[in-house]
C-alpha cells in the first residue's frame, strides 16, 4: 500500500544544487545550469511524455530493471530491499571495491540518475545509513516515469543444472489452491473478520475459530504431508497485505473483496495478488512462532522478494526438476555477501588496511566462507521452509521427494505464469468449458480437479455447497438453499441445468433435474416486493377504467393497480404515501390506553398496526391493554417496537408517561410501589421537627422519616404522642397541609 | 399518454408487499401469530401489505418455515 506521494515535484525543491545537476543529465542537463534551471528542466521533462520516453532509451539496464520492479511494488519500496532484489536479479555488476559497494550505493546511484527519491522529508537525495536495513528508507519514483514502463524486470538466469526425475513428486494443481484460497476467504466471511488485539496482532480466538471453520484442527497442519505452520495467521496477514482484506474502524480484519469475485479471476490473477501478500506478511514466518526469536522481520520480507526473483530467474528447462542445495548455493552466491534473516546491518567484509592484495584476497575467501557456514545454518532452513509452505500451498512450485524429504523442486506451470510471464493452457479466464465433474442422483457433484475451469469453479461456489476437496477432486452438493441462494443473485434455472450438463459431459440424472426444476417453481410461488408501487382508486370501477385506458400493472383486489413500471405524468400526484418516510401523525392516546385514529385511510397500514397492540373497540378507537400488548409480545414483537411505533404516530408531544410505564411493566419491567394506610405527623418548622425526631422519648413512637417535614408514626402509639405534644403545649391538627401540583 | 383523473387515486410507493400464488399460504401466515404479527392488511386473496421497515424479519420468518420467496427489491 502506497505510503509516499509518487510525484517527484513535491520534493526536488528540497535537493541541493549539486544533487540536481546530477539528476538533470537524465533530462539533458549540463554542469552549466544553475540550481533553478536544472529544476524547471526535470520538471518539464516528467511532464512531458515524449521527453520520459527519451529519457528512458538512455537508461541502463539495472536502471531499467529497477523502474520495472518498482512498478511491480506499486511504485515504492524499502531501499535495501529494492538493492537486494536488485542484487538477485543479477543486474549489479561485481564490486571492484567491496566497502564501498554496500546496498545504499547501489541505490544512491539511481536516485543521483533523478530516477528515484528518498522518503527522508528533509532530504529526499540521501538515504542514511548503508548498512542497517532497520534505518533504511523507502524509496520512490514518479508516476509518471512509471506510465511508461513496459517492460518486466530483467533477470539474469541462474546457472542451475536440471536433474533426472525424483522418485515421487508433490504438486497441487491450480484448481485445488484457488479452492482452498477461496474457502479461506468464505471462512473470514462467514466469521465477518477476525479481530485484533490493542497491539494489532490477532485475537487467538478469532484465528481459532478460523482453523476450525477451515478444519485447520492442529497449529500446523499439513498439506500432502507437508507442515504449514499457523495457516490462519499466515493468510489473514497476506490477505490484508495484498489489499485484499482492510482494518476496520473497529479492529477488525475483514475482506475489501467478496469470495465470488476472487473466485471469477484467472488462477494467475489469484495467486500474483497473493504473492505480494505473502512476501510482505513479516507477521508470519515459515517455521513457527517457536523459531521467531532472534530474526530481523524486515529481512524476511526481503528473503521472499529475493527468492521470487531467484525463481524468476530458473533456466527454461521443461519440466525438469533442480537441486535445492543449488538454488540455495545461488541464491548465497547473489546475495549472500549483503545480507542474513538475523541482522539488523548487512554483513561486514574483514577490514583489510595495510594488507597486500594476496592477504586481502585470501581475507575474503575466509570471509565468505565463513558467511556460507552461517548461512547454512540460518538461511537455508528457511529457503527450505519456504518452498514447502506459501509456495507450494499456491501452487507455485512442484517439490520432487526423496523418503519424504524435498531434495529438488521446479515452476509449475501456473509458477512459470505468474513469475515468468509464460502462457498457460489451463486456467485462463474465457478458457474452453470441458467435461469436468459427474453429477450423482443424491445430488453430489464429484468434481475433477485437473480439468475443472475458474469459470466452472466460481459456477460450483455459486450453486452448491463444497462438502470437500482432496488434491485431485472435490466433492459439492446441491441443496433447495444454495439454489436458491443463487436464483437471488439472478442466476436462472436455464443456465443452471446447461452448466451443469455441459461439465458433466452427460445428460443430468432425471430425478436431479426434477429436483431443481422444483425448487426453482417454488420461487415463482411466492413474492416479497421491498418497495412495491401500488396506485389505490376510489372504486373498481375508476380502477378498471384506467386499466382499460392502458395502464400498466396488475390488478389487486377491487380497488389497487400492483405498478409494473413508472407511473405516466410522476410529477402530478397529489395525493401519494411513501413508506420509505415517516408516515403521517394520525393518533392521539390517552393515559389509560385509549387510542383513537383521527383518519381513518390514511395509509394502508395503520388499522394493521393498531390491531397488532390494541383491542378494537369501534372503527376509529383501539385500546391498548395488557392483554393485547402481552399477546404482541408473545407472537415476536418487541415492547420498544410497540413505544417507537407510537411516538412516531401521536400527534401529541410526548407520549403520556403513564401510560409508557404501564406498556414496559406490561412487557416485564420490575415496577414496584406501594400503597397503604399509614398515620403522619407533619411540622413545618424545622428546629422542632428534628427535635421531635431526635427526642429519645419520642423516636420509640416514630417508624421512619418520609421528608423533611413529615414523619412516619407508629399506628399502636398514635395516643401516645398526641399526648406529648399536647403536654408540649403544640397545636395538634387532625389534617395535613399539602400543596396541590 | 394515459391521464389518470388525479382525484380517483392514491400513490403509494416503497409498499412491502407479500403476494402468494395459493391464497391458502396466506390464510396460514395470518393465523400465525408470528408471521402475522408482519402483516398489516390484506388487499386480496393472493397480495398482503406488509410491515414497512421489517421485510428482512419476515423475510426470515418465511425461510425458518421453509419458503423461499422471490424478493424484488426496490
Amino acid at each position: 500500500m502506497a505510503t509516499l506521494i509518487h510525484r517527484f515535484d513535491h520534493y526536488l525543491e528540497r535537493l541541493r544544487a549539486d544533487q540536481l545537476k546530477k539528476m538533470a543529465r537524465v533530462w539533458g542537463g549540463s554542469n552549466k545550469l544553475r540550481k533553478d534551471e536544472n529544476l524547471a528542466l526535470i520538471q518539464r521533462g516528467l511532464d512531458d511524455p515524449v521527453e520520459v520516453r527519451a529519457a528512458i532509451t538512455r537508461l541502463s539496464d539495472l536502471e531499467c530493471t529497477a523502474l520495472a520492479l518498482l512498478k511491480q511494488l506499486g511504485g515504492e519500496c524499502n531501499s535495501s530491499a529494492l538493492a537486494m532484489a536488485l542484487r538477485a536479479s543479477g543486474c549489479v555488476p561485481p564490486a571492484k571495491n567491496r566497502y564501498r559497494a554496500d546496498n545504499s550505493a547501489v541505490i544512491q546511484d539511481l536516485v543521483d540518475r533523478g530516477l528515484l527519491l528518498s522518503g527522508y522529508a528533509y532530504d529526499p537525495g540521501s538515504l542514511g545509513s548503508s548498512y542497517s536495513s532497520y534505518m533504511s528508507p523507502l524509496v520512490f519514483t514518479d508516476d509518471r516515469l512509471l506510465a511508461h514502463v513496459t517492460w518486466s524486470p530483467e533477470v539474469k538466469p541462474l546457472r542451475l543444472k536440471p536433474l533426472s526425475p525424483p522418485p515421487a513428486t508433490l504438486e497441487r494443481r491450480p484448481s485445488a489452491a484457488a479452492l482452498d484460497v477461496i474457502g479461506v476467504l468464505q471462512g473470514i466471511d462467514s466469521l465477518d473478520g477476525i479481530g485484533l488485539t490493542q497491539k494489532g496482532t490477532l485475537r487467538v480466538s478469532d484465528v481459532r475459530k478460523l482453523n476450525l471453520a477451515l478444519g485447520w484442527d492442529k497449529r500446523a497442519p499439513t498439506v500432502n504431508g507437508l507442515v504449514f505452520p499457523e495457516p490462519a495467521t499466515a493468510f489473514a496477514y497476506a490477505l490484508f497485505h495484498s489489499g485484499l482484506s482492510k482494518i476496520r474502524d473497529d479492529h477488525v480484519l475483514v475482506l475489501t473483496t467478496a469470495p465470488e469475485h476472487f473466485a471469477s479471476l484467472s488462477y494467475g490473477e489469484q495467486v500474483q495478488s497473493l504473492l505480494y501478500g505473502f512476501t510482505h506478511a513479516t507477521e508470519w514466518t515459515e517455521w513457527g512462532e517457536e523459531y521467531r526469536m532472534g530474526y530481523n522481520t524486515s529481512n524476511l520480507s526481503m528473503a521472499r522478494m529475493v527468492l521470487l526473483m531467484l525463481l524468476t530467474a530458473l533456466p527454461e528447462a521443461g519440466e525438469s526438476f533442480f537441486s535445492i542445495e543449488a538454488l540455495d548455493a545461488a541464491f548465497f552466491e547473489r546475495v549472500g555477501e549483503y545480507f542474513s534473516l538475523y541482522s539488523y546491518s548487512s554483513p561486514q567484509p574483514p577490514y583489510w588496511y595495510g594488507k597486500t592484495p594476496a592477504e586481502q584476497e585470501r581475507m575474503m575467501q575466509e570471509w565468505r566462507q565463513k558467511l556460507r557456514a552461517q548461512w547454512l545454518i540460518q538461511e537455508t532452513p528457511w529457503l527450505k521452509a519456504a518452498l514447502m509452505t506459501w509456495l507450494y500451498y499456491l501452487g507455485i512450485v512442484a517439490l520432487g521427494m526423496d523418503n519424504g524429504t524435498p531434495v529438488s523442486f521446479r515452476l509449475t506451470e501456473l509458477g512459470r505464469s505468474v513469475l515468468q510471464g509464460a502462457h498457460m493452457s489451463t486456467g485462463r479466464a474465457g478458457d474452453e468449458v470441458q467435461t469436468a465433474w459427474i453429477v450423482q442422483p443424491n445430488l453430489e457433484i464429484l468434481v475433477y480437479l485437473e480439468h475443472v475451469t475458474p469459470e466452472q469453479l466460481v459456477f460450483l461456489e455459486q450453486h452448491a455447497t463444497r462438502v470437500g476437496a482432496q488434491q485431485h477432486t472435490a466433492q459439492y452438493r446441491l441443496s433447495q438453499e444454495t439454489v436458491y441462494a443463487a436464483l437471488e443473485k439472478g442466476s436462472t434455472l436455464e443456465r443452471m441445468l446447461a452448466t451443469l450438463q455441459t461439465g458433466s459431459g452427460a445428460p443430468l440424472p432425471q430425478n436431479v433435474t426434477v429436483e431443481l426444476r422444483e425448487w426453482a417453481a417454488r420461487r415463482e410461488r411466492m413474492t416479497l416486493y421491498q418497495g412495491a408501487r401500488l396506485l389505490e382508486f376510489t372504486d373498481a370501477a375508476h380502477r378498471d377504467a384506467a386499466l382499460e385506458a392502458g395502464l400498466r400493472g396488475a390488478p389487486v383486489g377491487e380497488q389497487f393497480v400492483l405498478l409494473a413500471s413508472a407511473v405516466p405524468d410522476p410529477a402530478a400526484h397529489p395525493r401519494g404515501v411513501n413508506y420509505a418516510k415517516p408516515l403521517s401523525r394520525c393518533l392521539t392516546v390517552t393515559e389509560d390506553g385509549m387510542v383513537t385514529l383521527l383518519r381513518p385511510d390514511v395509509d394502508l397500514v395503520i388499522e394493521g398496526e393498531l390491531d397488532l397492540w390494541a383491542e378494537r373497540r369501534d372503527a376509529t378507537t383501539w385500546q391498548l391493554t395488557s392483554d393485547s400488548v402481552c399477546a404482541a409480545l408473545r407472537a415476536g414483537a418487541r415492547i420498544e417496537e410497540a413505544l417507537n411505533w407510537l411516538e412516531a404516530r401521536f400527534t401529541g408531544l410526548l407520549l403520556p408517561p403513564f401510560l409508557r410505564a404501564a406498556l414496559l411493566a406490561w412487557a416485564g419491567a420490575v415496577t414496584q410501589t406501594h400503597l397503604a394506610e399509614v398515620v403522619v405527623l407533619q411540622c413545618g418548622q424545622r428546629e422542632v421537627f428534628d427535635a421531635i425526631v431526635g427526642s429519645p422519648t419520642l423516636r420509640s413512637l416514630l417508624c421512619g422519616v418520609l421528608a423533611p417535614d413529615l414523619v412516619l408514626v407508629n399506628p399502636a402509639a398514635v395516643e401516645t404522642l398526641r399526648a406529648h405534644l399536647v403536654w408540649a403545649g403544640f397545636d395538634v391538627a387532625d389534617e395535613l397541609k399539602v400543596k396541590r401540583r | 399518454m394515459l391521464m389518470l383523473e388525479l382525484d380517483k387515486y392514491i400513490l403509494h410507493e416503497n409498499l412491502p408487499l407479500l403476494e402468494v400464488a395459493n391464497p391458502q399460504e396466506l390464510d396460514v401466515f395470518l393465523a400465525d401469530a408470528r408471521t402475522a404479527r408482519f402483516i398489516r392488511r390484506r388487499l386480496s386473496p393472493h397480495v398482503a401489505v406488509l410491515a414497512p421497515g421489517q421485510d428482512a424479519a419476515l423475510l426470515a420468518r418465511l425461510r425458518k418455515l421453509g419458503h423461499t420467496p422471490k424478493v424484488l427489491e426496490r
